[in-house]
């Protein structure tokens, strides 16, 4: 038997300027117009070879807005060149700021992607932790940043 | 043998128009670059020689981008507007085998 072997890409989303005051606010992020904006960009970058290769196969798998954390799932070889334009991305289509997207992790399942971001965010949390005071503001972070049950509903079904 | 492939290519037109070798590069290019994007575009593509009363012209490309190049003139399409398709008629990636070989020979 022949496996299809998956690459899941691990994403970071930023805006490329944040407010004033440094606070920075989460914004909208949806699946689709992540997708059509990775797509668009490997039609540009890659051209119609480029696309018709990634296009089996490709879904954008989990998107958090607090977090601005994306899961990208391509088949393995594609994935070089969804790698290699991810960080070429400035903009979405609904936003009148511009971002850039780090690449974080790219693992072969989905458990270890989540592992990996378990581990983030929990550093995360304990760097925003220490600019924190009052216990209330750091439950309620807790919660925004730890959240994984989306995650774990898609990884149970 | 050389770094560069050398490809004779002939443009078949279905209208007669005036044909310069500058048009013939851009249009060569704009099918690398919708076929593969800015990647496949960035690379040094010459037309080393080009007769506009024949049509005929000699391109020369680095030989890993030789299939690149050749898949894209074959899915090329329009010229300017007007269908086109181009003609490979050989390739070699010595300069001098395209001066004669036994395809040319006359009994």
């Amino acid at each position: 038997m022949v496996r299809l072997k998956n690459r899941y890409i691990v994403v970071e989303i930023n805006p490329q300027f944040s407010n004033r005051d440094n606070k920075i606010q989460p914004f909208r992020l949806q699946d689709k117009v992540l997708n059509q904006a990775i797509q668009s960009e490997v039609q540009l970058i890659h051209g119609d070879f480029g696309v018709a290769s990634i296009r089996s196969g490709f879904q954008v798998k989990y998107c958090n807005d607090l977090t601005r954390i994306a899961i990208i799932r391509c088949t393995h070889g594609p994935h070089k060149l969804v790698t290699s334009v991810l960080p070429l991305i400035t903009n979405l289509p609904y936003l009148t700021a511009g971002i850039f997207v780090n690449i974080l992790y790219t693992g072969a399942t989905l458990k270890q992607c989540f592992n990996f971001i378990k581990t983030h965010q929990e550093r995360k949390y304990n760097e925003f932790c220490a600019c924190l005071k009052s216990e209330e503001e750091k439950n309620e972070l807790r919660n925004a940043v730890l959240n994984f049950e989306t995650i774990l509903n898609k990884l149970t079904n | 043998m050389s770094n560069y492939c050398y490809i004779v290519i002939q443009l078949i037109l279905t209208k007669a128009v005036e044909v310069t070798p500058v048009y013939l590069k851009k249009n060569i290019l704009e099918s690398v670059k919708q076929l593969f994007g800015e990647v496949g575009a960035s690379v040094n593509i010459d037309l080393l020689k080009f007769n506009s009363q024949t049509l005929e012209g000699i391109l020369r490309v680095p030989s890993c981008h030789f299939i690149k190049l050749r898949a894209s003139l074959v899915l090329s399409g329009y010229y300017e507007g007007i269908q086109c398709t181009y003609l490979i008629k050989k390739t070699s990636s010595l300069l001098l085998a395209l001066q004669g070989d036994s395809r040319d020979y006359k009994h």
